[in-house]
């Protein structure tokens, strides 16, 4: 189970530029690990946007989740996507 | 740094030793995966260069047709080409398969003939186990891409049906097996990949990391998309599974690779370890000759020499040593240059078709070989014409003879049955050719996929003429008939960006024009093979490519105008009036006076718009005026400026003289204007003692772009080769410099020389037979420069009369019939062959008596039949409005009929042709040209006449009486329209037009191009107003000023 959003974030890069973090709605989200990502393209013709998914395990005080975020490339800005329970 | 050493093993084997390097692309696709991937072949080499990569495969789908060139894009280049391909199964499984040596290649061309010729007309043939194991030796084998069966079991967790494949594929191909991991970043792959390597490892089977590419950067993604979605003929909007979902199969650098399979890193270093084991070397630079039969106790070379004495002693009888010393000298070339058995092969097929007397004669250059005319494989004396071998074969340069045969057209089919016949069938094949995409198809094919109406875009394509993809947007600013047409903004802007992307783009494959392979050994041993969309088996790989291995292409060509000329010899034998052209004198005044009148419509070469003014400037009376004629006719001289006084020398307007006097003997026939190839030789030989052969190196290094220095250089050694003959060096400099302006834009004399013969024979036919001639021209259409209905125009403007088709007198073509041309039944269009067997078959038993009997005989379909009377076809049997009223009796629904009566089918008397008024002349002329193509009745301009006297429009026959200077109008129907390259590259435009009595030239200037090309490129008839302008006692053109579609202003 899920729930979708699409709120802009600010990812937080390490030194060797892998994602360390996030913040969403004011609160920090500290990234474990990379699940797993894809890249999809859109209806280009249209000019949307590619996109770059990720889902990465993070965690808020001692709390782990699993988060889908996602990239867009046009606006260049991160989104959270998902939440998944 | 990359470092590596080379040594060939002999063996098809190169072995390369690498160090330092990442990472290896094996599964590559270029355009030549047909609208499914953009990289151009060479591209691919560049790319991998760039990234340091040590080698790099090409995959294609199911061909090899971009290999070759692959291959020689990456001689030199420091990046070793791995030639390989993708099949699939007819389980869905995809393979890619890597040839690791000559042999491995062999058995890919096999295996992809195998495939191809059991699936003709399949973009994507399939294939099976049974077809693939016995060539699997010398192969290596991954196991596919994630699109393949084996992927959509894994993620679909049919374990099982993957691991039943796999195992079987490890022992079709032992020890040369690899699991192929592809990971283009969509949400299964990682899944996808864990299962792979899991499944990998149970079996112990290696790992092999790939991209899968199919564009060179991520951002020509969208390119790729749209040319998948032209190949399936979708839009964009609709989905298709070859469609990607994203942007990632690209051609990625080794790092980018390393990163991606960084969980996996033994699948990179076996991309490096497969690329080892891939050692080809194709076995270039020696010539495979097919076998040929030679009688008991000769060699080729006695052969070759046997045939041509005895053909010399017929000749030229016994005693004629400038033949014989020529033959020597020849055949000693010929002989170093290990060509004996071709010019055998060559004879025996022209040998072949003349004893089945089917006209045949070599073109080119190879009319310069005395050898080659004596064993009848050109028809042009070079004795008598001073032809050079030199031109043709050079002992200087290491070349594969040339020698194209034209046969009459309609019995080339004869001529390539015997060759597959001779030959064994495995040895034998058409070359095949690649049509790239252009830009009116490009323009069309990209605007269907982007939903971009149709219309708008067909009425734009018509503006373009034939021109590059990447032009159409130079075109669109420049040309002032597309001024303001094509609208801004999008989606416009990316139809044109998209189209110059795709620019040159191979689409498929076709049948060379009469490009055949004969090879000592089965071709597929070298080269892939597939069946052409016209039924024909073709190699993959196009002339160049053929050449390249070494392989033998000779082109056996179908040349219409030899199938008139045959048909018309052989009309007037059955009229007994006997024509032998082969034993013509070349001085039949009636021939040049034709010439002079330039009245050549239907000549051979001879008829252009450009052909006849310059006739009508020169002003022929013999047949090296012809042969100039031929040759001056092109771009290169008239911007070359050698027209012009070669005809004020000519008419002795301009004095003549030489740099030198051993130039004299060698210019004297062109006035001192250096016209041929030849002349260049020639002059190269005697003014500074060159060898023919070393004279022919220097003309091709002139006809190339060379740098100053590189000038210099050659000039200095001209140069000194005159002064060692006592030539001054200021004379010598000035030869040199004349040399150099010309030898760009020299003709072959010898070519020149065959395409006279062929239109002396045509001229000759006219001036003597025109009925005959005129009537076996339209027989063999299309051919020429003009269509059909010009060439029934002149048969009436030589006072032959043309009869209409009729459904008792017509026979399928056209034909003599008292004096006069009677349109065949062909002529009508939608009337099929079948339809003509009929309807002659039926008339046998008796002719018909009504269109009533006609239709109680012969059932065609509605149509047709309407077409047959409005065409007048029943002429005889009534007025076309009667009749049309008597067919659409007969077309009525019985259920309509009063009760008792029965209309279909009527007995033949039960109509009789009511009286009605003299059918419509307007009416007639329309018809025809709308059922036929032709004007039969009458001339289009009749119907305007009295407008355009209106107008002051005078005709065709007035303006050859007006002065040059003169202010006129004419009006006429466009026959031809041109716009030929240019002295000052600005566009001019030719246009021909035609009134009821001739042809009108006109010149439309850029200056008048801006307000009135929209006309002259869109409107059919036309009223002109313009200057008179006469170049020559019967060259007459008018100079437009304005233009008029004449069908508004009437």
């Amino acid at each position: 189970m899920s729930k979708r959003y699409q709120e802009p974030i600010e990812l937080k890069l390490s030194g060797n530029r892998k994602p360390e973090a996030f913040v969403w709605r004011g609160r920090n989200y500290k990234i474990k690990d990379v699940i797993r990502h894809w890249t999809v393209n859109g209806d280009w013709w249209q000019k949307e946007s590619r996109r770059l998914h990720a889902i990465v395990t993070a965690k808020r005080w001692s709390e782990y989740g699993q988060y889908e975020i996602v990239y867009e490339a046009k606006r260049r800005q991160w989104y959270l996507y998902r939440v998944y329970d | 740094m990359k470092s590596f050493t080379r040594r060939s093993e002999g063996n098809g084997t190169c072995i390369v030793s690498m160090t330092n390097a990442n990472f290896v692309h094996l599964h590559v696709h270029s355009n030549f995966s047909f609208k499914d991937a953009t990289p151009h072949p060479q591209d691919l080499i560049k790319a991998a260069a760039y990234y340091e990569m040590p080698a790099v495969a090409l995959t294609d789908h199911s061909t090899l047709a971009g290999a070759i060139r692959f291959y020689r894009a990456a001689q030199g280049s420091g990046v070793r080409p791995i030639i390989g391909t993708e099949i699939e199964l007819a389980s869905g499984h995809h393979l890619t398969l890597l040839a690791e040596n000559l042999a491995g290649y062999s058995n890919l061309c096999r295996l992809l003939s195998a495939i191809r010729l059991a699936q003709p007309g399949v973009t994507r043939p399939v294939t099976s186990w049974e077809t693939l194991a016995p060539l699997a030796e010398n192969l290596i084998c991954l196991s596919g891409c994630a699109h393949s069966r084996l992927s959509q079991d894994l993620i679909q967790r049919r374990q099982e049906a993957a691991r039943t494949f796999l195992q079987q594929l490890a022992s079709v191909f032992p020890n040369s097996c690899y699991v192929e991991l592809e990971n283009p970043l969509l949400p299964y792959t990682p899944t996808l990949l864990a299962a792979l390597t899991s499944l990998a490892q149970e079996l112990k089977l290696p790992l092999v990391a790939t991209n899968n590419v199919h564009y060179l950067r991520r951002r020509d993604h969208p390119v790729r998309d749209l040319l998948v979605c032209m190949g399936a003929n979708i839009s964009l909007r609709q989905p298709h599974p070859y469609r990607h979902a994203n942007d990632q199969r690209y051609f990625k650098s080794s790092r980018a690779m390393s990163q991606l399979f960084a969980a996996y890193p033994q699948a990179i270093a076996n991309t490096l370890a497969i690329a080892e084991r891939c050692q080809l070397e194709l076995p270039v630079g020696e010539y495979r000759f097919p076998d040929f039969a030679l009688p008991a106790g000769q060699t080729a070379t006695s052969y070759l020499r046997q045939l041509c004495q005895q053909a010399l002693e017929k000749r030229y009888g016994t005693n004629c040593p400038e033949a014989q010393q020529r033959l020597e000298h020849e055949l000693g070339i010929i002989k170093d240059l290990g060509f004996c058995e071709y010019f055998l092969v060559v004879w025996d097929i022209v040998n072949f078709a003349r004893q089945e007397g089917i006209r045949c004669t070599g073109r080119g250059s190879a009319a310069g070989s005395l050898v080659a005319y004596l064993l009848g494989i050109t028809a042009v004396d070079p004795l008598e014409y001073d032809l050079l071998f030199e031109r043709f074969l050079n002992p200087e340069r290491k070349g594969m003879p040339d020698i194209d045969l034209d046969f009459d057209s309609s019995r080339r089919d004869e001529v390539l049955a015997y060759v597959y016949s001779k030959y064994p069938p495995a040895h034998v094949a058409m070359v095949g050719t690649v049509n790239t995409i252009s830009a009116r198809s490009a323009l069309r094919e990209v605007a269907k996929a982007m939903d971009i109406d149709k219309n708008e875009v067909d009425r734009l394509a018509r503006f373009l003429p034939r021109l590059a993809a990447d032009r159409i947007e130079k075109a669109i600013a420049t040309l002032p008939e597309l001024e303001g047409q094509f609208p801004q903004g999008e989606p416009w802007d990316s139809l044109l960006r998209f189209c110059q992307a795709i620019n040159d783009f191979p689409r498929h494959l076709s049948v060379h024009l009469g490009g055949v392979v004969i090879g000592r050994h089965p071709l597929t041993d070298l080269v892939p093979l597939e069946w052409s969309a016209k039924g024909v088996v073709i190699t993959q790989y196009n002339k160049d490519d053929i050449e390249y291995l070494g392989l033998v292409k000779m082109d056996l060509l179908g040349l219409r105008i030899l199938s008139a000329i045959d048909e018309t010899v052989r009309r007037l034998e059955q009229d007994d009036i006997h024509v032998d052209l082969e034993a013509l004198p070349f001085d039949d005044p009636a021939v040049y006076k034709l010439l002079r009148s330039t009245k050549t419509v239907g000549l051979f070469q001879l008829e252009s718009p450009g052909m006849r003014e310059l006739l009508g400037k020169l002003q022929p009376t013999n047949f090296s005026d012809i042969v100039a004629n031929i040759s001056l006719m092109r771009p290169g001289p008239m911007q070359a400026n050698m027209v012009s006084p070669f005809i004020r020398r000519r008419h002795g307007l301009e004095p003549v003289s030489y740099a030198h006097p051993c130039l004299e003997p060698i210019l004297a026939s062109t006035y001192g204007v250096i016209i041929y190839q030849e002349q260049v030789l020639q002059v190269a030989h005697a003014l500074a003692g060159f060898t023919l052969g070393q004279a022919d190196l220097l003309r091709r290094y002139m006809t190339h772009d060379r740098s100053p220095e590189e000038m210099a250089g050659l000039e200095a050694e001209f140069v000194a080769g005159a002064s060692n003959r006592g030539v001054e060096v200021d004379i010598a400099k000035q030869v040199f410099k004349q040399l150099a302006a010309f030898a760009s834009y020299g003709f072959n004399k010898a070519h020149a020389a065959t395409f006279g013969l062929i239109g002396y024979y045509t001229a000759y036919l006219k001036a003597h037979y025109p009925a005959y001639y005129l009537t076996a021209l339209l027989n063999h259409q299309p051919m020429g420069f003009y269509p059909p209905r010009v060439l029934l125009h002149e048969a009436r403007l030589w006072g032959i009369p043309i009869y209409p088709l009729d459904i008792n007198a017509s026979q399928p073509e056209f034909t003599l019939e008292n004096g006069g041309i009677r349109v065949g039944l062909r002529a009508l269009q939608g009337l099929t062959e079948e339809h003509i067997a009929t309807i002659c078959a039926v008339r046998k038993e008796r002719p018909f008596s009504s269109l009533a009997d006609f239709r109680w005989r012969v059932h065609l379909p509605r149509k047709v039949m309407r077409n047959l009377v409005r065409i007048g076809a029943f002429a005889a049997f009534g007025t076309v409005p009667d009749l049309l009223q008597q067919l659409t009796i007969y077309e009525q629904p019985k259920s309509r009929l009063p009760q008792g009566q029965c209309l279909l089918p009527l007995p033949p008397e039960a109509h009789a042709p009511a009286s009605s008024p003299a059918p419509d002349l307007k009416r007639a002329i329309s018809t025809e040209l709308e059922l036929t193509g032709l004007y039969i009745t009458g001339h289009p301009l009749s119907l305007f006449r009295s407008l355009l006297t209106s107008y002051e429009a005078i005709d065709s026959r007035r303006l050859r009486t007006c002065a040059d200077g003169q202010k006129v109008r004419v009006a006429g129907i466009i026959v031809s329209r041109q716009m030929p390259p240019t002295r000052s590259k600005q566009r001019i435009i030719f246009l021909t037009i035609e009134d009821e009595y001739g042809l009108i030239d006109v010149t439309v200037l850029p200056q008048e191009q801006k307000k009135y090309a929209q006309v002259a490129l869109g409107c059919a008839l036309l009223l002109v107003e313009g200057t008179v302008r006469k170049t020559g006692p019967e060259s007459i053109s008018v100079t437009a000023a304005r233009l008029f579609d004449l069908r508004r202003l009437a």
